[in-house]
């Protein structure tokens, strides 16, 4: 697959109150700080269909955690420069999914949003954060788009092991 | 005077010549990434059916293995924006609904075939006794 494909920044004060960390790199506990870097996925769920989803973590940690038991993944890529797709595996089980098209026509002017250009910021060691939609809330195999790309590269997440 | 003519022209001639050369290195330097190619405008009918085929085999075997999104990826954009977005759009939900499974290698999502030999006594091969082995 070609270099695929992305640099909004959250606040350390977010993460923090976000985070209730269960794994701390060791810069971050030579500091005192917490950052949960492990891939989580929050579903909100009605009637047994995830009507939206946010996905989060670090690609080093989800590539240095994934073993035999459970596969943890996160990452987003795109196939055609024209839209990008995110996907995300928690070591539960979870798993979410997603894609958008990296451009709106409006009133017939193509405006770019941005998503292909934040997959350039993208590296082994990012931490990224997306969020999803469904299409149909009434489809329990409803399709989702992704609503928001956030990628971090930040010294507060250990690199790859 | 025309001394110090000829020495402007000629500051300006290298001014002229070195201008084209610098807009270009500056072009080049400033090139923004080029859109990729939307692709094309009619779907080849059997690799829609192959792209198809793969969510639909995906869906039956309930896994989805790197082998598979590798082929996906690569499909994907051999296909009009309309099959692609469908299609990727139709992956999305099968994957978050957990219709598929992600597999954690593709040898976890297709074990080795196991051995189907008979086994055979010792020193008996195929109901012959292989005399180097006879006792």
């Amino acid at each position: 697959m070609p270099a695929r494909h992305w640099s909004l920044r959250v606040s350390l004060a977010v993460l923090v109150v976000a985070g209730t960390a269960t794994m701390i790199s060791k810069d971050v506990a030579a500091t005192g700080r917490t950052i949960d870097s492990m891939v989580r996925i929050r579903k909100v769920m009605m009637n047994g269909i995830a009507v939206s989803f946010t996905a989060s973590g670090a690609l080093a940690s989800a590539r240095s955690d994934a073993s035999g038991a459970g596969l943890e993944e996160i990452g987003c890529w795109t196939v055609d420069g024209q839209s990008i797709n995110c996907l995300a595996a928690d070591a539960s089980g979870s798993q979410a999914a997603c894609i958008v098209a990296d451009s709106v026509t409006v009133n017939g002017v193509k405006v770019s949003l941005g998503y292909v250009m934040r997959l350039a910021a993208l590296n082994g060691d990012s931490f990224i954060r997306f969020a999803g939609v469904a299409d149909d809330p009434n489809d329990p195999l409803t399709s989702y788009s992704c609503t928001s790309l956030q990628v971090e590269n930040r010294s507060i997440y250990s690199p790859k092991q | 005077m025309l001394t110090s003519f000829i020495h402007a022209t000629g500051r300006h001639r290298s001014a002229a010549l070195a201008l084209p050369v610098l807009i270009g290195a500056l072009a080049g330097a400033c090139r923004l990434p080029e859109a990729q190619a939307p692709g094309p405008t009619r779907d080849d009918p059997a690799l829609l059916e192959q792209t198809t085929d793969l969510l639909g085999a995906a869906r039956a075997s309930k896994v989805w293995t790197h082998r598979d999104q590798e082929a996906f990826n690569e499909r994907l954009p051999l296909l009009t924006p309309e099959s692609r977005l469908r299609l990727a759009k139709q992956w999305t939900g099968l994957i978050t609904s957990k219709a598929i499974v992600l597999a954690g290698s593709p040898d976890q999502a297709a074990p080795p075939p196991k051995c189907t030999c008979v086994a055979a006594p010792c020193g008996n091969v195929g109901g012959v006794v292989d005399p180097a082995n006879k006792n």
